[in-house]
């Protein structure tokens, strides 16, 4: 299979062609004139035999024809000469003249050779003259070039002829299967598929089979190691993949911080959810530039616990967001070496939600418990404190001298009753009797109002707005009059914040409005007691909805509470008022009411020397159960 | 009748009504014995503790009003997170007819005279 359009482009074998060929031509020009120059040569050479020749044989007749004079004899003779090869003219000399002579005297492109005619006779030997033979050089030139010719013309045929067999045999040999090597690298490179070298001729254990099968083993080795460097890779890539998308996904924080330099070198997207800093940012920046941790001192420790240890499995802390806000968290650390680097990765959790539910959690827990406790020993205390009640009611209806039967009964033993009645008040045994009496009933009030919340009226429960219950409890607070109050309403600033409308609430509202007046009671007394007092006494009143909720803040600038306080305020029966102030069971009561009586969410924050707030949240009525 | 477990209970509500006179009183300490009781003698009131020992105060006044062996209750209890059950209703009783310990004795007299 030749490819035809071979010849017409620049090709290995076209230019193989052109340079045998070109080489073959020179060297048959070369050869042809060194073939012309040694024909030239030879052709003179004949013409020098031709003259000893001639001297030899016809020379003795031309000498005698001269010796006799016979100018037609010599004329025959010369003639004669004219016969020999190349020879143009010949001439007699005779006496310095030219006495017979025959053929053309060109002078030109000719040479002459002089032979001596001498006579031998008895008495020796005589000079007669000469006889000039003139060669036509020309003429041997003209044959030595006309045999150049020839020559050349056959040499080139031969080499043409040559010239195009090699051509056709190289391409059939050589270059076919090169140009369809050539192919086939083409189609490997561009679609990498299982393709074998193989040649389009009959295997010959040549050159080019030995190639090629070395190419194919060559190429199934790499093929293999590729395959294998290709699983490798694939492998590294995915296993990459998927530690980069757990990195970045992972909810907890991770870092790598060199150990050197205390640089951020790695940071995950859960980083910025909990320090506030964006990873791009933080990323080749000193911790302490970030300024994360509240006490640098803690962060020491973590250092001196991880080089003794290699990791840290818990290590709890206070973490400052970008905003300044305090985070607590929680860190495991582990000594790594990344790139040559000792670097420590470490996974930071916030705990802070989770430490406030769990002490929500143990709040509710522990007033749910302490409710039970209080219901448990009310309704123990209950009979005994009957038993009192009924004694004391039995005295009094039995000392009273009214009553008919007490004059029947004193009468038969010869008492006077108005007597009795006189020694009673005069050793007030009367006031101590009201005394009991007036004590037994406290008693049971406090009982029954800390218990008043476990009982549910649903029956009273109904669509309220809280502005107007908020409004109410103010007006209520305002006008509240108790003379062992310390405190007056006129002196405290109310600033209400109440928003857009907020969406209805289904509750008993003299409860909540119960609550809210216990709230600003108790905010009044505590900026009143306080010492000094709270200079400008200030009450905030706000209302928000908050997802699902509305929410109530009652906020006062009063003296705050210490955290141990902050932690009971809820409890019954515990106060900080001086005795006979409180029960100790407003706030538990109006927790309650809130968490249980409305499934709400009541708590407290406080800050010593800045204020306390409440907050109470309501579920908020959907609207379809609204106008159900 | 004058039906509680507490015997200090129910005898000082016992003395302190018979000052008046007006009644003739009888008492039990379970619902089984005033059941007892009232088969002998029937009665135009009793004022029924709701927690006792065996039947409790509920299934004492249906049973004895199913019996016909008593008109009108009055409930008096230590429990004070008791309310007026349906059941109660349906008996015949109303909130002015629970009293709750420590219970004011006129209050309870009060009911009585209005009710018998």
């Amino acid at each position: 299979m030749m490819d035809t359009g071979a010849l017409g482009k620049k090709t290995m074998s076209r230019r193989m062609l052109w340079r045998v060929a070109l080489l073959s031509l020179g060297l048959a020009l070369l050869f042809s004139s060194v073939q012309a120059w040694v024909t030239y040569r030879g052709e003179l050479e004949s013409v020098g035999n031709t003259l000893d020749e001639i001297r030899k044989t016809q020379a003795r007749s031309i000498t005698n024809a001269l010796w006799d004079f016979n100018r037609e004899q010599l004329a025959i003779q010369l003639e004669g000469l004219l016969n020999f090869a190349y020879i143009s003219h010949v001439a007699v000399e005779y006496d310095g003249k030219t006495y017979a002579e025959a053929g053309v005297n060109t002078k030109e492109h000719v040479r002459t050779w002089s032979i001596p005619l001498a006579q031998t006779a008895h008495s020796g030997t005589f000079q007669l003259g000469h006889l000039h033979v003139t060669v036509d050089l020309a003429g041997i030139r003209k044959e030595a070039v006309a045999g150049i010719a020839r020559n050349f013309l056959f040499m080139t045929m031969m080499v043409a002829v040559n010239s195009m067999v090699l051509f056709v045999l190289f391409e059939r040999m050589v270059m076919r299967h090169i140009t369809s090597i050539g192919e086939y690298f083409r189609k490997a490179a561009s679609q990498p598929a299982d393709l074998r070298l193989s040649l389009n001729r009959r295997p010959m254990d040549d050159e080019l089979d030995t190639m090629v099968d070395a190419y194919n083993r060559l190429s199934q080795e790499r093929e293999k190691a590729h395959a294998r460097m290709h699983a490798a890779l694939q492998e590294k890539e995915a296993s990459e993949a998927s530690f980069s998308l757990i990195f970045q996904m992972a909810p907890e924080c991770i870092t790598f911080v060199r150990l050197s330099d205390s640089v951020i070198t790695m940071a995950n997207a859960a980083f910025e959810t909990i320090t506030g800093h964006s990873a791009r940012a933080a990323v080749g920046k000193d911790v302490h530039e970030l300024d994360l941790w509240v006490r640098p001192e803690a962060r020491q420790e973590l250092l001196r616990q991880l080089k003794a240890n290699g990791q840290v499995k818990v290590f709890e802390y206070l973490l400052r967001r970008k905003d300044g806000e305090e985070r607590q968290v929680v860190a495991s650390c582990q000594l790594v070496t990344v790139a040559g680097e000792q670097c420590y990765i470490s996974v930071i959790h916030d705990i802070t939600d989770q430490r406030k539910i769990q002490t929500m959690l143990i709040e509710s827990e522990k007033m749910t418990s302490m409710g039970s406790l209080a219901a448990g020993i009310a309704h123990e205390i209950n009979n005994p404190l009957g038993i009192v009640h009924q004694a004391v009611q039995n005295l009094i209806l039995r000392t009273s001298p009214e009553q008919k039967k007490n004059r029947e009964a004193a009468a038969a033993i010869g008492l006077d009753m108005d007597l009795l009645q006189q020694y009673l008040r005069s050793r007030k045994l009367d006031v101590f009797m009201r005394d009991i009496q007036d004590a037994a009933l406290r008693a049971s009030s406090i009982i029954r109002n800390m218990l008043n919340f476990s009982r549910r009226s649903e029956s009273k429960r109904q669509l309220c707005d809280m502005r107007h219950i908020i409004e109410q409890a103010v007006f209520l607070a305002s006008t509240d009059y108790d003379l062992k109050k310390s405190y007056d309403f006129k002196n405290i600033e109310i600033v209400k914040d109440m928003g857009a409308q907020p969406p209805l609430c289904r509750c008993t509202e003299t409860e909540i409005e119960q609550v809210i007046l216990n709230l600003l009671r108790n905010a009044a007394q505590a900026m009143a007691t306080a010492n000094p007092p709270t200079p400008n006494p200030r009450i905030d009143l706000r209302l928000r909805v908050v997802e699902q909720s509305v929410r109530i803040e009652v906020a006062d600038n009063g003296p705050g509470m210490p955290p141990e306080i902050e932690r009971r305020v809820f409890e019954p029966f515990f106060t900080t008022k001086p005795p006979g102030m409180g029960t100790g069971l407003g706030l538990s009561v109006s927790y309650f009411i809130i968490t249980k009586g409305h499934s709400g969410r009541m708590w407290v924050t406080s800050e010593p020397g800045r204020g306390t707030s409440f907050f109470i949240e309501l579920p908020v009525v959907r609207e379809e159960s609204a106008n159900a | 009748m004058i039906v509680d477990d507490e015997e200090r209970v129910r005898n000082l509500l016992l003395e302190y009504l018979s000052d008046f006179d007006e009644f003739s009183l009888f008492e039990a300490a379970s619902g089984e014995q005033a059941l007892e009781l009232l088969r002998g003698r029937p009665a135009d009131l009793c004022v029924v503790d709701m927690r006792l020992p065996g039947m409790n105060g509920v299934s004492f006044i249906q049973a004895s009003s199913e019996a016909g062996l008593c008109r009108k209750f009055l409930v008096h209890t230590g429990s004070v997170d008791f309310t007026l059950t349906p059941e109660l209703a349906s008996l015949g009783l109303g909130e002015a007819d629970i009293f709750t310990k420590p219970a004011n004795a006129k209050d309870i007299l009060l009911r009585i005279r209005a009710v018998t």
